[in-house]
């Protein structure tokens, strides 16, 4: 995989956030999610559901007191996501990561990956790692 | 880039414009351009090659993305009518671009996106020639077919999302000329067309950094006070197509929400 270390894992998130803001609201509208918030969270993955028009990475979050909460985060399409370096084994159930994401304006569990954190301390986003440019993602 | 390429094509865009889409009535039919028309095989291969995958550029894309919400400064801000200005203003409350409930987003309820957006949307493209035919093929499914034999539209063609296109080699210029577009087709994203007699005139070629540009003129009264002039460009991508069916997986909604529900065995 075509995935850079990058320690500094906040500065991704925010520059990350900020070009998916600007760039992911193509298949539909974006104005569902708060790209005023990024939240970051451990998590445990239970699925990389590799379907179009988005992928959607399913995981297990914390909720409060600390019983964990399953929630959706939206990636962009498996075009974008491969050309960006990714591909369906990116990620399997199980494995811990951590995730930025911008929530669901409604409240639900769900939300807009912003960037990841492999469990081997890389950093990606859905269009690539961070600062390459990557493909417009759908 | 468009700046130093205007002035060429932008007259030929001109003539074709202020002369209309040619049809079938007309005393033109077949092609009877000067030079390499790709009406054989032989005549392919002396055609310029523009094999492999293109996409659009981040920047080009980002900014055609955001017309309907930020045109100022935009390369891609359309010259609307004061009707279809306020329809813009109204779909561009959301930073988003169109809020929840109110969206004209083909894409997202998994309908074409239709000409001229799909030579903005984010898929990869590929170019196929046969003798008389250009094919645009979008990732997407969505697929333009150019017929270069022509030399005239059909009368009265049946509108489409992808219209009717027909062609012609200028050198190393592939000019199309699209009509019988369907109204719910796009101009971009969240912007239909305002009826189908959106006129599109496209000189796609390749510039000094090996990009693919389309040089596009779009026309529809109903719907623009002048022209519509912008340049589209495609960047070489290396690899195999990647397919796309919206259906299998779309979470947006027609009320502009996400369908939250688990995969099955979650």
């Amino acid at each position: 995989m075509r995935i850079t270390r990058n320690g500094l894992a906040a500065c991704v998130t925010a520059v990350a956030g900020v070009m998916f803001f600007c760039a992911a609201q193509a298949h539909h509208s974006y104005a569902v999610f708060n790209t005023k918030k990024t939240e970051t969270s451990v998590a445990t993955v239970r699925l990389l559901e590799w379907k179009n028009p988005h992928v959607w990475l399913w995981v297990m979050l914390p909720g409060p007191g600390g019983a964990p909460k399953l929630w959706g985060l939206e990636a962009t399409d498996i075009g974008s996501l491969k050309r960006g370096g990714w591909s369906k084994r990116t990620v399997k159930a199980g494995d811990m990561v951590k995730v930025a994401f911008h929530p669901l304006l409604s409240g639900q569990a769900g939300g807009s990956l912003v960037s990841i954190t492999l469990p081997d301390g890389t950093v990606t986003t859905p269009y690539g790692p961070p600062g390459a440019g990557g493909g417009p993602p759908r | 880039m468009f700046e130093t390429s205007a002035p060429k094509w932008c007259l030929a865009a001109g003539l074709v414009l202020a002369l209309g889409p040619v049809r079938a009535t007309d005393q033109t039919q077949g092609n009877h351009w000067p030079g390499e028309q790709g009406l054989t095989w032989a005549s392919i291969a002396k055609l310029p090659n523009w094999s492999g995958l293109w996409v659009p550029d981040p920047k080009s894309f980002r900014e055609s993305d955001q017309a309907i919400s930020n045109p100022k400064h935009n390369p891609y801000s359309a010259p609307l009518t004061p009707k279809w200005e306020a329809y813009r203003l109204a779909h561009a409350a959301a930073p988003g671009g169109f809020p929840p409930g109110a969206s004209k987003a083909n894409a997202a309820l998994c309908l074409p996106d239709g000409m001229p957006a799909l030579m903005q949307a984010p898929h990869g493209f590929e170019f196929f020639y046969a003798p008389g035919r250009v094919a645009i093929v979008a990732e997407n499914g969505e697929m333009r077919h150019i017929y270069t034999d022509a030399g005239a539209h059909p009368d009265d063609p049946d509108d489409t999302w992808e219209g009717d296109s027909i062609g012609h080699w200028e050198g190393d210029t592939l000019v199309v000329d699209t009509i019988a577009i369907k109204p719910e087709a796009e101009i971009f994203m969240g912007l239909p067309n305002a009826s189908d007699k959106t006129h599109v005139v496209e000189r796609i070629h390749l510039n000094a950094q090996r990009e693919i540009e389309v040089d596009t003129v779009v026309t529809n009264p109903d719907e623009f006070t002048k022209p519509f002039v912008y340049t589209r460009t495609w960047q070489s991508q290396p690899g195999r197509a990647v397919e796309y069916v919206c259906l299998e997986g779309n979470r947006a909604t027609s009320a502009g929400t996400i369908d939250l529900t688990p995969p099955s065995g979650l």
